[in-house]
C-alpha cells in the first residue's frame, strides 16, 4: 500500500481532528511561555547552558556510557546494549521470559524508545497481556490506534470518542465528564499494577556519575509500573545519558516547562537500583537496556544535533504544519518537527524522503526548543540530500511552503499571497491561518534567520 | 562482535571538548517562615495543601491509614493498613523546596516506595527546619537512595487538556511542617 505523503494525509483530516489538535497545541504554548517566564531570569542562558550540556554528553558517550554502565552495577542495575531494534526487542523478552515464562501482564509506562523499536506487538506475539498506563497512551491501545504527539498521545480526540472507548470496554457506565473517564482508567488499571510481575518503561535521563535511571511524569503511573512489579526493565536511547547529578535541575525545569508548561512535572522518580534490604517494596530486579538503533551513525553525520533532543514535544505544538496535519500524517512514530529530522536521520533520508517537506521553515521550532537544536537548518540538509539523491519527485500543493523557501523570493511572495491562495478553499482553513502571524508571533522572522544562515 | 562493543565501536573516541561550568545558582538568604510561605503558595496554586498537628490527629484516627513509622515518630499510634487498601499513606520527607513547591522523598527502611502513591491522600510530614529554597540547593543533599520528587498531586490532562487530578497517585497533597 502506498503510504500517503504528509499532505495527502492533511487534505483527509477531520475538522474535528484539526481543530482538537490546533487549539490543544495553542494551550500549550501559551503556557510553556508563561512557565519558563516565571521559572528562568535568563532562558536563553539556560538554553545555551543546556545546549552544550547535551553537546558534551554527544562528544563524550564512548567515556560516559561505561561510566554508566559501571555506576549501575554497583547499584545493582542489570545493564544491556542493543545495537538495533531486533536484539532490544529480543533482550527485553529474555529478561520477561525468565521473570514470568507463563506470561502475564506486563505494566508500561510511557516510553518513545519502546514505541520506536514496536515492542508492544513482538511480547503480545509472545503471549503477555501489555497494558499502557499512561491514560492517553491507554487510549491509543484500546483504539487499535497510534498517538499523535510524543507527550499528549490522543491530542486528536475528545472526550465524547474517550467516552465511547470505555464504554465498549466496559470500564464503566458513559460519561463525557473528564475527571470521571479518569477515574474509570484509575480503577481498571489499578488491578494490573497489581497483578503485573513486569513493568516497563522508558528514561528521560540517566546519570552517569551516580548511576541513578530518571524518569519524569504526572499521573503515577510511570511510578507504580517501576514499582510495583517483581521486574523494571527501563528502555534508553543511548544519548539519554547526563554526566552528573547536579545537571538534573536545569533540565528538569526546561522540560517541565517546555512540555507542559509547569514549574516541575508532579513525579521526577529517581531510581538508585532494586528494592534494598531493608526495604519493604520496589522491583527485585531493574535492567538498563542501552539502545543504539541508528544512533551512533546519527552522531557522525550532519543530523548530530538532532540527538539533543529531551522529548519535550515544544516544537510540535509551535508548528504550522504539525497544527494542520497531526502527528499522524507523519508516519513515524516521532512526528513534527522534530520527527522530520529524527525519522529520517535514523530510518535513512531514503525511507521517508516526504517529511522534510512538512515544515513552512518558519523558524518557531529551533526558537521554542529548550536544546537550541537548528531543526530549521536540518531540513534544508535533508531536502538537499532527498533531491541529491533523487527521491523526490514532485513538489506540489502543500509544498509549495517547500518550493518558496528554496528561494527567499518566492517565499516573501508566498507569504504575501497565502490568505488568497487556493487552500482558502480548504475545509479545515482556521488551521491554515496561523500561518498568517507565525513568523512574528513566536518564531525568528524567517527573512532575518534566511540572510543570517550561511 | 556483541552489541556492547559494536556499539562502542561505531561512537569512535571520545571528544576532548569540555563542558561549561554550571552557572553560580545563588541561594536566597530567607527565614524558615518565609520560604514556608512561598512553599504553601506553590503548593496551593497546585491543588495542595498545608495543614497542622491537628489535622494529623483526625486523619490517623480514619481506617485504611498507611503509616510505617512517621506518625510513630510522632509519637502518635500508626496505622499499618496494606498498601493497595490504604486510603491515607503518611511519609516523612526529606526535604521541601520551595520554589516550586517540592517535596523531597528517599525510600528506606519504614518508608516504603508505594506510600506516596496508591493512597488517595497522601500527607507528608516535613521537620519544620528541613527546607530549602531551591531545587539546586536540595540536589547537593540528595542521598545515595532511590528517590522521588513530588510536586503537587497527581494530575493529567490527556483528555481535551482539561486538568484532572488523582488519575493513578494521589488526588490530595497534605503537607504538614513538623
Ligand atoms: S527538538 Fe527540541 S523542541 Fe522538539 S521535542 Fe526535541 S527538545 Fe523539544
Amino acid at each position: 500500500m502506498k503510504i500517503p505523503s504528509v499532505e495527502k494525509f492533511s487534505r483527509d483530516l477531520a475538522t474535528e481532528t484539526v481543530e482538537s489538535v490546533r487549539s490543544a497545541s495553542v494551550a500549550k504554548v501559551d503556557a510553556r511561555s508563561n512557565a519558563l517566564k516565571i521559572a528562568f531570569d535568563d532562558l536563553e542562558g539556560a538554553r545555551t547552558q543546556a545546549a552544550q550540556i547535551k553537546d558534551y554528553v554527544l562528544d563524550n558517550l564512548p567515556n560516559l556510557l561505561p561510566q554508566l554502565e559501571l555506576k549501575c552495577r554497583l547499584n545493582g542495575i542489570e545493564v544491556h546494549w542493543a545495537k538495533n531494534a531486533s536484539s532490544a526487542r529480543k533482550t527485553i523478552l529474555e529478561i520477561c521470559k525468565a521473570a514470568a515464562p507463563e506470561g502475564g501482564s506486563i505494566v508500561k509506562a510511557k516510553s518513545m524508545a519502546t514505541e520506536e523499536i514496536h515492542l508492544n506487538k513482538h511480547l503480545i506475539k509472545n503471549g503477555y497481556e501489555v497494558v499502557e498506563t499512561d491514560l492517553g497512551e491507554y487510549v491509543v491501545q484500546i483504539d487499535d490506534d497510534t498517538p499523535s504527539h510524543i507527550v499528549t498521545p490522543i491530542i486528536h480526540k475528545n472526550r465524547k470518542q474517550v467516552a465511547k472507548s470505555f464504554e465498549r470496554e466496559g470500564l464503566g457506565p458513559y460519561t463525557e465528564v473528564p475527571s470521571e473517564l479518569a477515574m474509570q482508567a484509575r480503577h481498571h488499571l489499578r488491578e494490573k499494577f497489581r497483578e503485573a510481575k513486569i513493568g516497563i518503561s522508558g528514561v528521560n535521563f540517566a546519570v552517569a556519575e551516580s548511576g541513578r535511571i530518571v524518569l519524569v511524569e504526572n499521573e503515577g503511573n510511570n511510578r507504580l509500573s517501576t514499582t510495583a512489579p517483581d521486574v523494571h526493565i527501563a528502555v534508553m536511547g543511548l544519548e539519554k545519558v547526563l554526566p552528573s547529578e547536579t545537571d538534573l535541575p536545569l533540565f528538569l525545569r526546561l522540560l517541565a516547562g517546555s512540555a507542559t508548561g509547569q514549574q516541575m512535572t508532579t513525579y521526577i522518580h529517581m531510581i538508585s537500583g532494586p528494592r534494598r534490604k531493608d526495604e519493604m517494596d520496589g522491583p527485585k530486579e531493574v535492567h538498563l537496556v542501552i539502545l543504539d538503533n541508528g544512533r551512533s551513525k546519527v552522531l557522525n553525520g550532519p543530523y548530530k544535533e538532532i540527538l539533543r533532543c529531551i522529548r519535550c514535544g515544544a516544537c510540535l505544538n509551535v508548528c504550522p504544519v504539525y497544527r494542520q496535519a497531526s502527528g499522524h500524517a507523519y508516519n513515524n512514530v516521532y512526528s513534527g518537527p522534530l520527527g522530520a529530522v529524527l525519522g529520517p536521520a535514523l530510518e535513512g533520508v531514503e525511507k521517508l524522503p516526504d517529511l522534510a517537506k512538512a515544515s513552512t521553515l518558519c523558524g518557531s521550532c529551533e526558537e521554542v526548543c529548550p536544546v537550541k537544536i537548528p531543526i530549521p537548518r536540518m531540513l534544508l540538509q535533508l531536502r538537499e540530500e532527498a533531491n541529491r539523491k533523487g527521491l523526490v519527485k514532485e513538489m506540489i500543493p502543500w509544498s509549495m511552503f517547500s518550493v518558496g523557501s528554496t528561494s527567499g523570493f518566492r517565499w516573501r511572495l508566498g507569504l504575501k499571497m497565502l490568505p488568497l491562495a487556493p487552500i482558502a478553499k480548504h475545509p479545515a482553513k482556521s488551521g491554515w491561518e496561523e500561518f498568517k502571524d507565525l513568523p512574528t508571533k513566536e518564531g525568528r522572522d524567517f527573512r532575518k534567520w534566511w540572510n543570517g544562515r550561511s | 562482535m556483541g552489541d556492547r562493543e559494536a556499539i562502542l565501536t561505531n561512537l569512535g573516541k571520545a571528544g576532548k571538548k569540555s563542558r561549561l561550568p554550571l552557572p553560580p545558582a545563588p541561594m536566597p538568604a530567607l527565614t524558615y517562615d518565609a520560604l514556608w510561605e512561598i512553599f504553601a503558595t506553590k503548593l496551593e496554586a497546585l491543588g495542595g495543601r498545608i495543614g497542622n498537628l491537628q489535622d494529623l490527629e483526625v486523619i490517623l484516627s480514619r481506617p485504611h491509614v498507611l503509616d510505617v513509622e512517621s506518625a510513630t515518630r510522632l509519637g502518635r499510634k500508626s496505622g499499618g493498613a496494606d498498601v493497595w487498601a490504604a486510603e491515607v499513606g503518611v511519609t516523612t520527607v526529606d526535604l521541601a523546596i520551595a520554589e516550586t513547591a517540592t517535596l523531597m522523598l528517599s525510600t528506606g527502611p519504614g518508608r516504603p516506595r508505594l506510600a506516596s502513591l496508591t493512597p488517595t491522600l497522601h500527607v507528608a510530614l516535613v521537620p519544620k527546619e528541613r527546607i530549602v529554597a531551591t531545587m539546586s540547593e536540595a540536589f547537593t543533599q540528595l542521598t545515595d537512595r532511590t528517590t522521588v520528587l513530588i510536586t503537587g498531586p497527581s494530575r493529567t490532562a490527556d483528555i481535551e487538556g482539561i486538568l484532572v487530578r488523582g488519575v493513578h497517585g494521589p488526588g490530595d497533597v497534605l503537607v504538614i511542617p513538623v
